[in-house]
């Protein structure tokens, strides 16, 4: 009873210091970095953002070009540590790696555990309508005689509903999240609401299709993405944002999201 | 012929078999390790659980509830975070997997070979104590060898949901055979094609394993009725 008590103690402890992130010694990683001469980022799969090759096991991506450039610039080499969605915040409070580079919204929930950059990508939603809709203006697609298709369980049919009230929902059942753009795209729907990715995809992998996306490139209701770093961590945060705007301003982030998510 | 076939074969597989057979070696290398490992460290486990002295028994004992009453998922996140915190060693996925699943093992197959000792007459070490046997000769030549013969079934059981269990591994991102799969339904986005063949790959290896453990259960019941 006794050796059970003590390794209680040892596993609360021990839990203690991973929420208090003591596990990881020093607070300035930045130092650390220098000093290891390595950066170590953390990654989770999801394509085309950040995922790993399973016949070379290499990582390719957008976060992982962009892991890369840092590294660069940190003038250190780069070491990706594999985690998975569910551990990839406990891992960065373990001190398992410096920094969490995936396609993570940065929400006020999740800034209450872990540091986030700057954004440096904003992700938001886009209507995708028949080809010969007239116009480019949102508006009119909140009209009685306008069918808008909806895939039934998803986020986006409350959404639909907020922004064009007046028009005919026609909800889609199906495991296919493109099966809302094929309605469109056969003429038994006049518009869909997607998120942009997924909009974008669709259009490329399916150039004869006649559909456009509304208005261009426009995305509305955006939410930021983000890196995340340990809270303690202002020195590194101070770098990581200046480096974000930075590449901003050069066009380099542009760049590699034309080349992975294609927009 | 060839074109025949790859074109009924779904387009992931002609992509990524490689990596599939790699992801199904890798399920089994850490099986190896847990039914190894456990196995022989189980073996010690079991003898110090029914030591007279309560300084090696309390321990191991409540060392072996502890794992055998938590999830092996639990024990994981736990040796893979909260350990390298506690001790300041860094961990990787691989290795957090192999301490995981051996120390599981050990626990495991040590409950069942204890359950084997008490099986066997307590009157046969005590005439072959009154024979002068050493007590090594006693526990390797007549109380373990009947102990794993008569907990052969439940070995066998224990290796296949072992096999089943590292699919758990997954979850720290190791690349066995889940987390593979899961992988290649991101990148090919056929999620039913994909999990099923994992389902079926599974299956076979699975049907595979338990063929094999009958094998050896039927070989070892022959030698020990000569």
């Amino acid at each position: 009873m006794k050796q059970l008590g003590k390794l209680l103690q040892v596993m609360l402890l021990s839990v203690w210091a991973v929420l208090a992130g003591t596990g990881t010694g020093s607070a300035d990683t930045l130092a650390d970095i220098k000093s290891r001469g390595t950066l170590r980022v953390g990654m989770a799969d999801s394509t085309p953002s950040q995922s790993k090759d399973p016949n070379s096991n290499e990582w390719e991506g957008f976060n992982v070009d962009m892991a890369k450039n840092l590294a660069e610039q940190l003038g250190v080499k780069l070491e990706i540590v594999d985690a998975s969605w569910s551990t990839l915040i406990p891992g960065l409070l373990a001190g398992q790696y410096d920094i969490a580079m995936c396609d993570m919204f940065a929400t006020p929930k999740r800034a209450q555990t872990v540091a986030f950059t700057t954004p440096y990508m904003n992700l938001g939603f886009s209507w995708v309508v028949r080809a010969d809709f007239p116009g480019e203006d949102a508006a009119a697609l909140d009209d009685p005689a306008i069918r808008i298709a909806n895939l039934s369980g998803s986020a986006m049919g409350d959404i639909i509903r907020k922004l064009a009230p007046r028009a005919q929902v026609k909800d889609v059942a199906s495991d296919n999240v493109f099966s809302p753009h094929l309605e469109v795209a056969s003429g038994r729907a006049d518009a869909t609401l997607s998120d942009h990715y997924n909009n974008t995809q669709f259009l490329k992998r399916n150039p004869s299709v006649k559909a456009r996306i509304l208005g261009g490139d426009k995305q509305f209701q955006q939410t930021p993405m983000a890196y995340a770093v340990r809270p303690d961590d202002q020195p590194f945060l101070n770098m990581l944002n200046s480096w974000i705007i930075y590449n901003q301003t050069t066009g380099f982030s542009e760049e590699l999201r034309h080349k992975w998510y294609g927009f | 012929m060839y074109s025949i076939v790859s074109d009924l074969l779904p387009g992931f597989l002609t992509q990524y078999w490689l990596a599939l057979a790699f992801a199904v070696l890798t399920s089994l290398k850490f099986l190896a390790l847990g039914v190894g490992v456990g196995f022989t460290a189980g073996l010690g486990l079991a003898i110090a659980q029914l030591s007279p002295s309560p300084w090696l028994r309390g321990p191991v004992v409540a060392l072996v509830e502890l794992i055998r009453n938590t999830p092996l998922l639990v024990q994981l996140f736990w040796i893979h975070f909260a350990l390298p915190a506690l001790t300041g060693i860094g961990s990787s996925p691989e290795r957090s997997a192999a301490i995981g699943i051996a120390l599981s093992g050990a626990c495991y197959f040590s409950e069942i070979i204890r359950g084997g000792i008490q099986g066997v007459p307590k009157g046969q070490r005590d005439a072959a104590a009154a024979l002068g046997l050493s007590r090594w000769c006693i526990w390797s030549r007549i109380v373990l060898p009947q102990a794993v013969i008569d907990t052969l079934p439940a070995l066998a059981n224990t290796v296949l949901s072992f096999f089943k269990a590292t699919s758990i591994l997954s979850v720290i991102a190791v690349p066995e055979l889940m987390m593979t799969s899961t992988r290649i339904s991101a990148r090919t986005g056929d999620p039913i094609g994909v999990l099923t063949l994992m389902t079926l790959l599974y299956i076979f290896v699975g049907a595979l394993l338990t063929l094999m453990l009958h094998r050896v259960e039927t070989a070892f019941k022959l030698r020990s009725t000569r």
